[in-house]
């Protein structure tokens, strides 16, 4: 009895000295010590060394309901000398804007705030779902304060935004708050445009046909594929016999009305429209006419404008397009295999296979227009718990199990995970892939007290205008490559302030006939052939609304100056190419740089209240513009002014 | 039609029975195994984007390719698209030697005031007036990364 309670007493001690130890022991402590060597060596006196406070530290976020422990071992997040220390010492590099007493850490980086060890506070562990995030996703967070639309300073968010409304995901994946819209074009009557030996081939394999189509890959069998072209194209004739117009007059509509613009030809040419170079094997004659006539009467949503073209126009221009832009390497005889292939399709079988792969999340189609989203709703996928996702038949090692992984990988390859999934695979690229699970990751309920909120970047605009020059901009679709308030496309100037800019009569002629104001440019004004009547409506919209006081109210002031003044114009030509050597960007008569515009006929172009403005400081214009702000005196600007408004005869001036 | 009764089957399932325990002899993974293996393989994490370079000189390099690389070319061999329209062509920022010449103050001034400041061409124009002096340091670092010392 006595020898028992000995022992005992004895494992007891022993008990508590352990737990002693252990308690002393603690893991961070090596950090804390690896950390006070680390100060010595960058200079720290001896009274903070010696009082250098060991244990746990925390910062309590009230407003953000947290409590974060990082910094027992990120000491030296908020010490500038440690920028590039090793982890995990380094000093947080954005400190100054993201101090860690007003935000913490884990509100960005997630992660488990209390937790004191390196596998629980990083994770993930046991149920923790917020594994800290790897840096390719940490702009997810950026959202929570700053919102969606961030712009340039959260460019992987961004471009995740982009492609997830672009690309159609939106079509089938239900976000709250979020509009669906269909991104592909309305199949309707498509037997009239396309070949339905086209189609099977297109809808096999999207890329074989345009290597850049945003078009994702079903990977569908032969027979599937002819179910659904059946189902499109339930019977079709021969095609309409080739329009008897001229190749070579249909070139020259093509190089004149500059389609390259926004069509590329093998590659080469504007994005905003599909590759031309094997149009031939697509289209039937007779939809390419109605196309060409007018393309809004064949799909109201199209980005192509009407071009007013000349029926002899039309008709040469389709002679040139199916003629010259056909598919050399299609073998001879594919389109009638394909054809026999079709014809053996089954039209119910083909409307299950619609419903199944959700084709109608992006193509409105006839009789069908009632579908719904069929994918799952996202918008809280930010938020789902790691157990609700299934690996399916991937095995993968519990700690590298997390929702960004998951999602990362879906996106790389969405039937990774199990052999009959219907997500249709969009060839992602990594960073692509990256930056759509960066914009998934964003979707969460988790809202931050309005003191944090701060939005950045540029709100959606809700500039729409109506009445005539609404209808003018929607003819010609301006929009899709210039913006006005903020909306609109960027491949073009901003029209927002034009009036203030240009002259009427320069307006006039250009709108005419476009001629080229930044020679280099692969992406120039097509020509539109716009009616008088609608230039008139143009023209008096851009007088009266797009304006900027700044420079209307210069009119008293420069009508004082002495622009015209022949000893101004030359003492501005010294300035312009000795001083300051600006045809290092600009050309006038066809000599010096092609960064900015050419400045040949600027005294037609350019208002000289817009001229002297853009001189004092152009970057009150156009903050983006690569313009130097060259704080001129004010005598230099209205000289330099005076020579570049003035009229320059020679080579090249018409 | 008449029924047989079952024993003429039996021994044609026990054949069967045999044959199936044959085949499935030789195959120790449960089907599909290779299929998983392979998928396993495709699981990737996602890597960091590495670029070798600071934070100052990953800054710079963006100002770099906005502001100089229209002249003086992305990787800052003097062949930007405008290099052939200057008529003194633009410094090659890859040439050790030349950049060997130029201290960072240097550097900095050159971009802050324009060529002229240092009896340079006035086609390099002053950009103190648009970046400010942080992006200016940037900058003169991403420069420096340019230029390969020459191997000894």
């Amino acid at each position: 009895m006595k020898r028992s309670f000995v022992v005992l007493s004895l494992l007891i001690l022993l008990f508590l000295l352990w737990q002693i130890g252990k308690d002393y022991n603690r893991p961070y402590l090596s950090y804390q010590k690896a950390y006070k060597r680390l100060l010595a060596k960058a200079g720290e006196g001896e009274p903070e060394l010696a009082s250098f406070p060991f244990g746990a530290r925390q910062d309590w976020i009230v407003g953000l309901s947290r409590v974060d422990r990082c910094e027992t071992c990120h000491l030296g997040v908020e010490d500038p000398r440690f920028l590039n220390a090793p982890a995990p010492f380094r000093a947080h590099p954005d400190a100054d804007i993201h101090p860690v007493e007003s935000f913490g850490c884990t509100v960005c980086h997630g992660g488990q705030g209390l937790a004191t060890s390196l596998e629980d506070a990083h994770g993930p562990t046991g149920n923790w779902n917020r594994a800290i995030y790897h840096e390719n996703f940490l702009q997810k967070s950026c959202s929570l304060c700053h919102g969606e639309t961030v712009g340039e300073s959260a460019p992987v968010l961004s471009r995740g935004r982009e492609i997830f409304y672009d690309w159609g995901c939106r079509g089938c994946h239900k976000v709250e708050g979020k509009e669906r819209k269909k991104v592909g074009p309305p199949i309707r009557k498509i037997g009239e445009k396309v070949r339905v030996d086209w189609l099977y081939r297109w809808l096999r394999n999207p890329r074989g046909y345009l290597p850049k189509t945003r078009m994702p890959d079903f990977f569908l069998s032969e027979q599937e594929a002819a179910d659904i072209a059946l189902l499109l194209i339930p019977q079709q004739g021969a095609p309409g016999a080739a329009p008897a117009g001229s190749v070579e007059r249909g070139r020259l509509v093509f190089n004149e009305s500059r389609c390259v613009t926004c069509h590329a030809v093998e590659g080469k040419g504007g994005i905003i429209g599909p590759d031309l170079a094997k149009i031939g094997s697509k289209l039937r004659p007779e939809g390419l006419l109605a196309w060409l006539r007018n393309p809004h009467e064949v799909n109201p949503t199209t980005r192509m404008p009407v071009h007013n073209f000349t029926e002899q126009d039309v008709r040469d221009l389709a002679t040139f397009l199916l003629t010259e832009y056909t598919d050399l390497e299609l073998p001879e005889d594919q389109a009638s295999r394909d054809l026999k292939a079709v014809s053996k399709g089954n039209v119910r079988n083909g409307k299950a296979l619609i419903d199944k792969y959700g084709c109608t999340g992006c193509h409105e189609i006839e009789r069908m227009e009632d579908r719904g989203e069929n994918g799952s709703e996202l918008t809280r996928i930010g938020d789902i718990h790691v157990s609700r996702l299934d690996f399916g038949e991937v095995e993968v090692p519990r700690n590298r199990r997390t929702v960004p992984n998951w999602l990362y990988n879906k996106m790389r390859k969405p039937r990774l995970f199990k052999g009959d999934l219907k997500m249709p695979d969009y060839r992602f690229s990594d960073e692509d892939a990256e930056a759509v699970t960066t914009y998934l990751l964003s979707l969460t309920a988790e809202r931050v007290p309005a003191q944090y909120y701060h939005p950045l970047g540029e709100r959606p605009s809700d500039y729409d205008p109506q009445g005539d020059f609404g209808t003018v901009l929607e003819k010609y679709r301006c929009l899709v490559c210039h913006r006005i308030r903020g909306k609109g496309g960027v491949l073009a100037p901003d029209l927002s302030r034009e009036g203030s800019r240009v002259r009427k009569e320069w307006l006039h002629d250009y709108l005419r006939k476009p001629d080229t104001i930044r020679p280099i440019l692969v992406e120039r004004m097509p020509q539109m052939k716009i009616a008088e009547a609608d230039i008139r409506i143009l023209d008096a919209y851009i007088r009266a609304a797009l304006l900027d006081d700044k420079v209307e109210n210069l009119a008293v002031e420069v009508r004082g100056m002495r622009l015209g003044d022949p000893e101004a114009v030359r003492r501005g030509s010294r300035l312009y190419f000795e001083k300051y050597a600006c045809d290092a960007c600009h050309q006038i008569n066809l000599k010096g740089g092609t960064i900015g515009p050419d400045l040949t006929h600027s005294g037609k172009r350019l208002r000289p209240e817009w001229v002297i403005l853009w001189l004092r400081n152009p970057k009150a214009f156009l903050p983006r513009s690569v313009e130097p702000v060259y704080a001129f005196p004010q005598r230099e600007i209205e000289d330099l002014a005076a020579f570049v408004l003035s009229p320059k005869a020679g080579k090249g001036t018409p | 039609m008449t029924r047989r009764p079952y024993g003429s089957r039996l021994p044609g399932i026990f054949l069967l029975v045999l044959l199936s325990a044959g085949v499935g002899w030789g195959e120790t993974k449960p089907p599909g195994a290779d299929n998983a293996a392979m998928r396993r393989k495709e699981f990737v994490l996602p890597r960091k984007h590495d670029t070798g370079l600071s934070r100052e000189a990953k800054r710079g390099r963006n100002l770099y390719v906005y502001y100089c690389a229209l002249c003086h070319g992305k990787q800052g061999d003097a062949d930007g698209f405008n290099a052939t329209n200057l008529k003194t062509p633009p410094t090659r920022h890859t040439d050790p030697i030349l950049m060997g010449t130029l201290s960072d103050a240097q550097v900095q001034r050159i971009i802050k005031e324009g060529g002229q400041a240092l009896g340079r061409s006035p086609q390099m124009p002053p950009w103190g007036g648009v970046l400010k002096s942080q992006e200016i340091a940037d900058l003169a670092v991403f420069i420096r990364t340019l230029a390969v010392p020459a191997k000894k």
